[in-house]
């Protein structure tokens, strides 16, 4: 099966800093995969260059076998590309509503927009629950379940996720893995950076290890978990 | 609420009060205040006015912090603007007479044909010049609108001259008490005023689009990864301010005189009240053209010679608003 994502040989950086060296991975349709490594290894600059934030210096990026690079990130959303940034970013002096509403912008049918929102209520009730509150009143756990309802708003054929348990208390991170592998098991291809390593190779199928900006090691999720190296260096023993 | 920023906020109101007493102080060094009704009727007639022109800053300031908020673009051009949307409510007015037709329009409604007009430059502007540069080094817009202000000075004294212009409208006065008046033409235009912001904040609360608007104002990036195309967006939003500024043009025409380089003075109110207020917010700029106005006409009448000195206030407001609370009454902190 031809992949769904696929970037090849990539470089990228900010202004003239390259941080991407030759950086190549894949994602399969129906795929869940994540890609580890220590601080500064490049993880979140992969997702940046994928969806046009960042300079692209070389390499190819295709998705659905389709040249995406150049393009701005509004169009690679049309193309079926959500995109869930680091750090739970809402927009904090809007409802709930209006945050998923605004996430389906692309969308000019309303009544897709409500069977969207419908489809977002029933995954996270506890949104469904809070419609009318002000996204900046929330707490971390159910920002991070507001930009992920968000980006789910387009109904994605696949979903970048960066960092999406980073700051949340232990009770939410299990809740946003639990519904990270309920969007799987729907059929949503998925990609996460993670720092919680261990974690989210158990929910993948398959993984890479990016150090320095570089590949560094690749394989399912399982045997990078059993890899020696790979425990040692990135997963604490 | 951090307790330096709490501090900061008494400091900047104790500062408000600061600034209204010293024109009455002035005031009463001077001998220039009388204790008897006829004084306080004219106070009061005078504090009117000021709010009424408020309303008019108002439609300045509005514009200047909505592009701000959205592009973080200090637009220096804007008093020109201002001054534009002046030319062309006069140019329409006059227009009928110049062709020897015996027609008369209405300067308010000019603003049917000089609004969209101004959008367009607006959006023209930001297209060709700006969007190319936004999200770089802040500088460089700055001095791209400051250019553009200078050409817009220098095109509309190479077509229309230095000479000083005024619509006449309205000119009765209207009275509230026997003692107590306000011109009709300043009710009107802060009637104007109030109903133009207020559309335009209904529209950034409620319509699809101010919503992508407001979106890209707090965080372009993530508003593009939810499908809004940021730069139609700042092109819109140029449009808009523009546009607003062009509406402060038109009730600047019908109560003020203006020249072609009457404009930089309205840049300078508008900074000074997107400052106060708070750069970015709507509600903030509302506040500080108020207060703005009022100010400005209290020393004018309490100073001798206040005139002279009115332009004072706009940038004494200015300068310590930036060093007692540089986010202003009502702005985001800055990251």
């Amino acid at each position: 099966m031809a992949a769904l994502l696929e970037i090849k040989n990539v470089d990228a950086g900010y202004g003239n800093i390259q941080i991407l060296h030759q950086v190549s991975l894949h994602v399969k349709e129906k795929e869940v995969v994540c890609v580890v490594g220590p601080n500064g290894a490049g993880k979140s600059t992969a997702f940046k260059v994928i969806m046009g934030f960042i300079n692209h210096m070389g390499g190819d990026i295709l998705f659905d076998g389709k040249n995406i690079i150049g393009q701005r990130p509004d169009q690679i959303l049309a193309r079926g590309l959500g995109y869930v940034p680091q750090g739970r970013i809402v927009f904090n002096q809007m409802t709930v509503r209006e945050n998923l509403d605004i996430g389906a912008y692309v969308e000019r049918d309303k009544r897709k927009r409500l069977q969207s929102m419908e489809y977002v209520f029933e995954l996270f009730p506890r949104l469904a629950e809070r419609q009318k509150q002000m996204a900046g009143t929330m707490s971390g756990g159910e920002q991070q379940m507001l930009a992920m309802g968000r980006a789910l708003m387009t109904r994605p054929r696949m979903m970048m996720l960066d960092e999406p348990s980073l700051g949340l208390s232990p009770r939410f991170v299990t809740e946003i893995f639990e519904k990270i592998v309920n969007l799987a098991r729907e059929g949503l291809t998925i990609i996460l950076v993670e720092q919680n390593a261990a974690r989210a190779l158990e929910i993948s199928h398959r993984g890479y290890v990016l150090e320095l900006g570089r590949n560094r090691f690749a394989g399912s999720g399982e045997e990078l978990l059993n890899n020696e190296e790979v425990r040692r260096m990135y997963l604490g023993g | 609420m951090e307790k330096s920023e709490v501090r900061s906020i008494y400091l900047l109101a104790g500062f408000l009060v600061f600034a209204y007493a010293l024109p009455f102080a002035v005031g009463v060094w001077t001998d220039s205040i009388f204790y008897d009704r006829q004084w306080l009727a004219d106070l009061a007639t005078v504090a009117l006015s000021g709010l009424m022109q408020g309303g008019v800053y108002a439609m300045f300031a509005v514009g200047l912090t909505l592009i701000f908020g959205v592009m973080r673009v200090i637009n220096v051009a804007h008093g020109e603007l201002v001054v534009l949307g002046a030319y062309l409510t006069w140019v329409m007015f006059n227009m009928p007479e110049w062709l020897g037709i015996d027609v008369y329009v209405d300067p308010l409604l000019s603003m049917v044909v000089s609004l969209p007009l101004a959008f367009l430059l607006g959006y023209g502007i930001q297209k060709l010049l700006l969007n190319a540069v936004v999200g770089g080094p802040e500088l460089t817009p700055l001095l791209i609108t400051f250019g553009i202000g200078i050409s817009l000075v220098n095109i509309v004294e190479w077509i229309f001259t230095t000479d000083y212009h005024t619509i006449p409208y309205e000119p009765d006065a209207i009275h509230l008490t026997a003692s107590i008046a306000v011109g009709k033409n300043k009710v009107i235009s802060f009637g104007m005023a109030f109903l133009i912001s207020m559309s335009v904040y209904i529209f950034l609360k409620v319509a699809r689009l101010g919503k992508a608007i407001r979106a890209t104002a707090q965080n372009a990036d993530v508003a593009m990864v939810c499908g809004i195309n940021i730069y139609s967006i700042y092109m819109i939003t140029f449009g808009l301010g523009a546009a607003l500024a062009a509406a402060g043009g038109t009730l600047v025409s019908i109560q003020f005189g203006f020249n072609p380089e009457t404009g930089l003075q309205y840049t300078v109110v508008a900074f000074a009240i997107i400052i106060l207020g708070g750069r970015g917010n709507f509600i903030g700029a509302l506040i500080g053209a108020l207060m703005l106005g009022v100010i400005e006409n209290l020393i004018a009448f309490m100073v001798p010679n206040g005139s002279a000195m009115v332009e004072i206030a706009a940038y004494g407001l200015m300068i310590c608003t930036l060093l007692i609370r540089p986010r202003g009454l009502m702005g985001a902190k800055e990251g």
